[in-house]
């Protein structure tokens, strides 16, 4: 078990007040783990710990000093901008690389900047764009660019049963070959909360932003079984390219590898920084997963056609581990 | 006499009917029809090749004509050398 997961309280961010939140971000700082990153937050943004206590609601709350990965600081902007339309900015190791947002919008700047900051650093993973979910301890990567739909897909296979392991970053270990959640909240964006809201509302979704550069925006909290299992890895499974179409059927259409490996490599936020390494990998998972283009416009039947499929992906998984280890069922 | 070698570190792999090429010196990653990988298989990198040479070892591997392959990969050799995979070389004389 993580040492540090060992060490957690058992008080989740939804137990304790708003006040312990706040005190936390004003003084040493909310620790965050997100399994592959521990994020520390600070800071006097207007509304953030209310927001914080929505979203991350199921993680474990931790505000006693602690080694963190990334330090995340949302300030309110100092000087007249504390009155006159105020604003927060992002800051991290003394540097603000965006323009501030409006006050009202501090959790999505938070997410922006941690997911930048993550996208960044840590290059012990091949960080690829995509949303990732686990079944029978395998993955199903979503590689996708803005507005096909990937972040309304993981949602709602988080909301069936499938363990969230994240909405941005499908983060391969390069030494064990599998996947590490990097747990943060779903953020949805214009007809897509109201899809989620649709298609599950008992969906624990968070305050909506109406007025982010993205446009309307709300954040879905990941459920606390996938919080409890963020550190767990899960072997590569099979690889979704979603497309939302509104008004066609479902088509789950196969795809093959010269044109997957683009669509990985392309997309990952450090394939050019892991050189030969990044090659290796994502050419391993284009040659091996099962790829599919999933046109949708119905999530129900979507779920449906990527669960019919799912059995034959767990055990041709299983089985190409099973021949490159020489023993089976091993967890990652 | 010009030659061709092959870039250092240049890594390939197959992917579906295409394949994948890095080089480790640009850093760059290209997909590959199957004359072009030829080409990178039949170079080496200590060693300049003219393409009448080339074309000769890969006629002699496939049991084809080398004028008819100087041909087919005439159009190979432009993409692999912008791409980084293969360098001009002289051939010392004989």
């Amino acid at each position: 078990m993580n040492p540090v997961a060992a060490l957690e309280p058992m008080r989740a961010l939804s137990q304790v007040g708003t006040a312990a939140i706040q005190q936390a971000l004003l003084g040493p700082g909310l620790l965050l783990d997100v399994g592959l990153a521990i994020l520390r937050v600070q800071g006097d943004a207007p509304g953030l710990a209310q927001q914080l206590h929505a979203v991350y609601r199921n993680f474990p709350f931790r505000a006693a000093p602690g080694w963190a990965d990334v330090h995340l600081h949302i300030h309110r902007r100092r000087g007249l901008r504390r009155w006159v339309r105020p604003q927060v900015v992002f800051r991290c190791d003394s540097e603000e690389p965006f323009d501030p947002f409006p006050a009202d919008t501090a959790l999505p700047l938070m997410e922006w900047g941690a997911n930048y900051l993550i996208g960044r650093r840590f290059n012990d993973s091949l960080l690829f764009h995509a949303g990732v979910v686990e079944r029978d301890g395998h993955a199903l990567l979503m590689p996708a660019l803005p507005g096909s739909g990937k972040s309304t897909l993981t949602a709602a296979l988080s909301l069936r049963g499938w363990r969230m392991l994240s909405d941005e970053f499908g983060a391969l270990d390069l030494q064990r070959g599998s996947f590490r959640p990097v747990l943060k909240p779903v953020a949805l964006k214009n007809t897509s909360i109201d899809v989620i809201r649709a298609f599950a509302p008992e969906a624990e979704l968070g305050p909506e932003f109406p007025r982010t550069r993205k446009g309307r925006v709300a954040h879905l909290a990941p459920s606390a079984p996938a919080v409890a299992a963020r550190q767990n890895h899960a072997w590569p499974g099979a690889v979704v390219l979603p497309r939302w179409r509104p008004d066609g059927g479902t088509r789950l259409e196969p795809v093959p590898p010269q044109l997957v490996f683009p669509t990985l490599a392309f997309n990952a936020f450090n394939y050019a920084v892991l050189g030969a390494e990044g090659f290796r990998a994502a050419v391993s998972l284009a040659q091996t997963c099962p790829t599919w283009q999933l046109e949708y416009s119905d999530l129900h039947d979507a779920i449906t056609h990527l669960e019919r499929e799912w059995p034959a992906v767990v055990l041709q998984a299983t089985a190409r581990r099973a021949a490159d280890s020489g023993h089976e069922g091993a967890m990652p | 006499m010009t030659g061709f070698v092959l870039a250092p570190g240049v890594l390939t792999a197959p992917l579906g009917t295409g394949w994948a090429a890095y080089s480790a010196v640009s850093g760059e990653t290209h997909l590959l029809n199957d004359e072009s990988l030829a080409v990178l298989e039949a170079l080496h990198s200590d060693e300049p090749t003219t393409v009448a040479e080339l074309c000769s070892r890969l006629a002699a591997d496939h049991g084809v004509e080398a004028m008819a392959l100087a041909t087919t990969l005439q159009d190979c050799w432009r993409p692999l050398l912008e791409a980084g995979l293969v360098r001009h070389c002289a051939v010392p004389l004989a």
